[in-house]
């Protein structure tokens, strides 16, 4: 193939590297205006009344926006709680409570001080526990206890299953919220057109739900929204779905009748978006004396901050990914979603999956450590395998696991590094860990669906359309090397056009490692029902049987007679499906899954992808810190469409997830609510001189649903890493880290007891 | 944007000095620290910020037979590059070479440093290994004061509003060996947990004199006079080393109380403690 | 003497990109907000407004600062280089060339400044090794590449040439 399984650059380097790439924050609209939101200063508190009567006194003031102003219509979401702005209660520090447009950011900015609001202060409550409480302070008037809902799964019979178990472990874990840390603060612009279109420019990963959740709180309908194409600084999860700050963007294009724009700072980008949901762990397994798994139970507490977004189905996903981490036949989950006065939670890569994994990864070793089996021998001995039909219904057609294990065990001389004597000031170890991950998930009443369209033109180039964002992950360059390939066309002949809802064909979103597999399926089908036009076209106008011609570069072909040969162009133009000089064909991919039902049992996903990584740490034993040495990863991606872009998924991961195992943590003052860890310095992502040698190999089972084979592989290296470097600390010094991040101090008291 | 101010490029000190009589007037240098409190409006309005970073004369880097003398615009990236810098002052070297991020380096100054009297700054625990000495400057007379006993609290020194730091000496330490050690949670941008820079001076394995600065441990940056006159006169050795951290550790709690922090911090400064005197041994016996 | 409450305009004279840059701007305005805002150079980006993340990186007579931490006032009479400056005439420098070769460019928001602190250490040293490419970009941030082949993509550059 010519450009499948190729190092072919980004398309949109070009773009970046200059400087040229337009992000939200860079766009000119004429008589743009500049919005700044005013937030809650208390965690919890009664709105009494809010005086807005100076702010318009001020010059370069044009309008001042309160909940009252508004449709008073809650975001649609998985449980629907959260007005745009706060209608009658604020419920955590950072809540919106009004807004500003201005002439300027500054005057915006100056005019929030202005507005008074009348809060009569509630009790809050931070932790999940004691949310759950009899009398703990009600967050959400109609969820007693602070109570979203207690996600459930029961598969096998687990009783029975621990009964007939020779050992059971059973084993507390915590992780903590992390906040996404893209580089690009969030924003977004809105205008009200001439037609009564509302556009709106959001660096997304998914326009379908920007437009239907922003249709909806502007109470428009939906065919008057559009959302535009524009460059995005990074998801991760944050701009999974939607983000509150859109609707109140909207909102204000609407009322002001002039386009406005709403930047973040830094701050409000660590304090008030969708986080990591920390999660508490109980983690029950049955295993036989050979390391065979028999049951498995896993309880949470999820910590869901003050407002529901998107965390069922992230809790949702760690039971599935907890259900079908290794072979497990009796299966029992309940994940209570509680509510908070803090930052609420939502997608962030893994979601759910890295809280899950490092409890299990981590128990594994335990369980390996107690029976006397090596760890990669436990791991083997109940590893997924291709056929396999999970305790919750997943239907792995291919898996790389074992290939994955015995890769890095072997390229990392892992038994003599594990078994090595540990002594000295510092101390290596290695650790091991795996995980599973979906290819798109059908987990949504929305559905789960990805749709291209491709036009060629008369000079037999094409220009192709694609529902979903793309936050930097290179998927539009993946969507393009496809369309190339089936058309044997030069990259630089393919162009892509992303996002917009009014020109692009629905697509779900670039969110559950999907776009890859389902963006590309459909534009494979796309690419190649182009193709059948084209030689369609050409058979009847060289009057030769269309299964005898060949595409190449631009061209169709007679193999028996070279001579005999159209260009794309003119079988465009003699194409009976030709329309106004143009050639267009379209697929929508809607993959062969199941629904996830509320009892959770369903094949989402029509594709499975593997990983098994090894961390290498080194412990100073005088002060606790743990320093990565290397990574080795590797992971089943069924094919890799773009090598490079693939390896900078998972080295990106791994630096996401090595943060998330030592240094990333959102810290929250348990007396005001209030983020103490407002900024980049203070949450600590990894810099590049934290960044250890790494080692990737890409296995590739070539799954027969994936295009070409592919999997999905944005999120799944993250998803063991934490567990990897935890193993390692273990194997290196013997803690066993029971609390993401893994914190110098937790290491120096447990190698010395007796300063703690 | 930033709050609202005036702003003012004098020609040279003596204007600056005049400038600074002003109330609410602010030197400006390196803008890395006053161009932070200026986006959080957190000065007092309208203040008059006095840019110094085309004062030459206050850029410069001299030496006389035992000091170095230190004008306060020089960069921390011309600190950390300078040849006699390296040579003179090692501590003062590598410390700015830690300092944020290379893009702060360039701009941040030693001055800058000094008067912002962050708990935790770089440079601060080198200087008073060196006893460094301060000239502060104002309108009206000019007067020097001592590294140790400049800072008051954190963020709070000595310096009144109308002075200006107009050079830093620095004592040269002939024969010394140096030892640095920062307890950081990751390897770059992060504000050090620990810092400590060590000196010590030896004659026939014994120590002659020790000279030990801790940062970050303690409200302000500190010498540790008493484990520096345990030390003198001991034998050089990990039992000798382990005790002076110890030392080092109890002037620490007695300056800053005990704290959460305080049982892992008190070992672990230890243990700083005693890497940079080794450090430092290692290097004096050459 | 300065009426305080007077806001300070400056007439600012510098060079941007190799070209005359006359402008007067209000003293609070800084570097990154002429650049984004006046100049329409929208290349360098706030990440943070503290110096913390280096997305605004810009080279000021040829070194790299934090454009969101330098008042505009302070870069009269300078020269300033930010990204829009380096391809001439639809010709990538080789350094941007290799950022997209080796995969350096994800979401994009930090890659201007990271070529620029990048290009200023190759023109301060055309051959250094791992651990100084390493030190000159600790300043920026980068939350999707994980950095293996940014710094792969300067190395690159590090080979070549003399």
């Amino acid at each position: 193939m010519k450009y499948i399984g190729k190092r072919v650059p980004e398309i949109h380097g070009w773009a970046k590297v200059t400087g040229q790439a337009t992000f939200t924050d860079d766009l000119r609209l004429p008589g743009m205006l500049h919005a700044k939101i005013l937030r809650s200063p208390h965690a919890h508190a009664r709105i009494r009344g809010i005086d807005v009567s100076k702010v318009l006194q001020l010059p370069g003031v044009v309008t001042v926006m309160t909940g009252k102003d508004t449709p008073g219509i809650k975001y649609v979401a998985q449980v629907s709680d959260m007005y745009p702005l706060a209608m009658d209660k604020v419920r955590y520090v950072g809540d919106p409570v009004a807004v500003v447009a201005a002439e300027s950011e500054e005057i915006a900015r100056e005019a929030l001080s202005l507005i008074e609001v009348d809060y009569e202060v509630l009790p809050a409550v931070f932790d999940p526990r004691e949310a759950l409480k009899q009398g703990a302070p009600q967050i959400h008037e109609d969820k007693a206890n602070n109570l979203v809902l207690t996600i459930k799964r029961d598969f096998g019979n687990v009783d029975q299953g621990f009964a007939e178990s020779d050992f059971v472990f059973e084993d507390e874990f915590s992780t903590q919220a992390v906040p996404h840390c893209n580089m690009e603060p969030r924003s977004s612009a809105a205008l009200m057109n001439t037609e009564g279109v509302l556009q709106i420019w959001s660096g997304t990963q998914s326009p379908y739900f920007v437009r239907k959740e922003v249709a909806h709180v502007c109470n428009l309908p939906i065919s008057h929204v559009q959302v535009m194409e524009i460059h995005c600084g990074g998801g991760f999860g944050s701009r999974s779905k939607y983000c509150e700050d859109e609707g109140v963007t909207a909102l204000l294009a609407i009322r002001t009748g002039s386009p406005v724009r709403i930047t973040f700072s830094r701050e409000e980008e660590m304090t008030t978006t969708r986080i990591r949901h920390p999660f508490n762990i109980h983690l029950k397994t049955g295993v036989k004396k050979d390391g065979t798994f028999v049951a498995r139970q896993m309880d949470l507490i999820v910590d869901k901050g003050a407002y529901c977004h998107y965390g069922p189905a992230v809790t949702g996903y760690a039971a599935g990914t907890a259900a079908s981490h290794y072979r497990v036949p009796h299966f029992r989950f309940t994940g209570d979603v509680v509510y908070t006065n803090k930052q609420a939670g939502g997608p962030f890569r893994g979601f759910g999956a890295p809280q899950a994994i490092f409890a299990i990864e981590s128990q594994m070793d335990t369980i390996a450590e107690k029976l006397g089996i090596d760890p990669l021998e436990l791991r083997l001995r109940n590893a997924n395998q291709s056929g396999d039909t999970t305790a919750c219904g997943w239907q792995i057609t291919t898996c790389g696991l074992e290939e994955c294990l015995q890769k890095v065990v072997s390229s990392t001389n892992w038994q003599e590094k594990w078994k090595a004597e540990k002594t000295g000031r510092f101390r290596q170890g290695i650790g091991l860990a795996t995980a599973i991950h979906v290819s798109g998930s059908n987990v949504f009443p929305d559905g789960e669906f990805s749709s291209i369209e491709i036009k060629m033109f008369l000079d037999g180039q094409v220009s192709v359309y694609k529902g979903s964002g793309d936050t930097g992950t290179w998927a539009n360059t993946v969507i393009a090397q496809i369309v190339a390939e089936e058309l044997q066309l030069p990259m630089e002949k393919v162009r892509l056009i992303s996002m917009d809802t009014e020109t692009t064909p629905q697509s779900l979103g670039s969110f559950a490692s999907r776009v890859a597999f389902e963006d590309g399926n459909a534009a494979r089908m796309a690419a190649i029902q182009l193709r059948n036009y084209l030689l369609e076209s050409a058979s009847a106008r060289l009057q030769v049987p269309g299964e005898e011609l060949q595409i190449e570069q631009g061209q169709i072909v007679y193999q028996e007679d070279a001579e005999k040969r159209i260009s794309y162009g003119d079988a465009v133009f003699h194409s009976p499906r030709c329309v106004g000089h143009l050639l267009n064909s379209f697929y929508q991919y809607v993959p062969n899954t199941v629904r996830l039902t509320p009892q959770g049992y369903a094949n989402v996903s029509a594709a499975y992808a593997f990983s098994a990584q090894a961390a290498e740490v080194e412990v100073d034993t005088e002060t606790g810190q743990v320093r990565v040495l290397r990574f080795t990863v590797a992971q089943d991606v069924g094919k890799a469409i773009n090598p490079i872009a693939v390896e900078g998924q998972i080295e990106g991961a791994l630096a996401q997830g090595m943060g998330y195992a030592l240094t990333e943590e959102l810290i929250v003052d348990p007396e005001t609510g209030r983020v103490v860890s407002d900024c980049l310095d203070r949450v600590m992502l990894p810099t590049v001189m934290d960044i250890p040698q790494e080692q990737i190999f890409l296995v590739e089972t070539c799954d027969p649903e994936g295009p070409y084979g592919a999997k999905g592989v944005g999120e799944i290296g993250l998803n063991p890493t934490a567990a990897a470097i935890a193993n390692a600390v273990h194997n290196a010094v013997g803690y066993r880290a029971h609390k993401l991040p893994i914190e110098a101090e937790d290491v120096y008291y447990f190698l010395h007891p007796e300063k703690r | 944007m930033l709050q609202p101010f005036s702003y003012t490029c004098p020609k040279d000190t003596e204007e600056a000095l005049v400038l600074l009589n002003n109330a609410g007037a602010r030197p400006i240098a390196g803008g890395t620290d006053l161009v932070i409190q200026l986006r959080a409006k957190r000065l007092p309005s309208n203040p008059l910020v006095v840019d110094l970073s085309h004062l030459d004369e206050l850029h410069f880097l001299a030496e006389t037979e035992n000091q170095l003398k230190l004008g306060p615009l020089l960069t921390h990236q011309e600190l950390a590059d300078s040849p006699q810098i390296q040579q003179g002052a090692p501590l003062l070297a590598q410390a700015c070479r830690r300092v944020g991020t290379p893009q702060i380096r360039e701009r941040g100054t030693l001055g800058g440093n000094i008067v912002h009297a962050s708990p935790a700054a770089d440079t601060l625990p080198p200087l008073l290994v060196h006893d460094a000495f301060f000239t502060l400057q104002s309108a009206y007379g000019t007067r020097s004061l001592a590294a140790n006993s400049f800072f008051r609290a954190p963020y709070q020194t000595e310096i009144s509003s109308a002075e200006l730091l107009v050079q830093v000496s620095l004592q040269k330490l002939f024969g010394f060996g140096f030892g640095y050690q920062r307890l950081i949670r990751r390897q770059a941008v992060g504000i050090a947990r620990l810092i400590v820079a060590g000196a010590l001076l030896l004659e026939a394995g014994r120590i002659r004199e020790a000279r030990i600065a801790c940062g970050a441990a303690a409200p302000t940056v500190f010498r540790a006079h008493q484990a520096e006159s345990w030390l003198a006169g001991k034998k050089c050795g990990a039992e000798i080393f382990r005790k002076a951290g110890e030392l080092v550790s109890a002037e620490m709690i007695e300056r800053s109380g005990v704290r959460w922090s305080t049982p892992y911090k008190q070992p672990v400064l230890a243990t700083l403690v005693k890497r940079a005197l080794d450090q430092a041994a290692a290097i004096a016996n050459g | 003497m300065l009426n305080p409450l007077e806001q300070t305009i400056i007439s600012l004279q510098l060079r941007v990109n190799g070209l005359p840059v006359q402008e007067d701007v209000p003293a609070q305005m800084t570097l990154l907000e002429f650049l984004r805002q006046r100049l329409r150079l929208t290349g360098a980006k706030e990440g943070c407004g503290s110096g913390e993340c280096g997305a605004c990186t810009v080279l000021l007579d040829g070194r790299p600062v934090n454009a969101c931490l330098v008042l505009a006032a302070e870069a009269n009479d300078a020269e300033i280089r930010t990204i829009e400056g380096e391809a001439r005439d639809g010709r990538l420098t080789p350094l941007q060339q290799a950022f997209i070769e080796h995969g350096a460019i994800q979401c994009g928001f930090c890659t201007s400044g990271m070529v620029l602190s990048a290009q200023a250490l190759l023109e301060r040293n055309p051959h250094p090794g791992r651990e100084e490419i390493v030190e000159a970009i600790a300043g920026h941030l980068c939350r999707c590449t994980g950095y293996v082949q940014i710094v792969e993509a300067i190395e690159s550059v590090a080979g070549k040439g003399s």
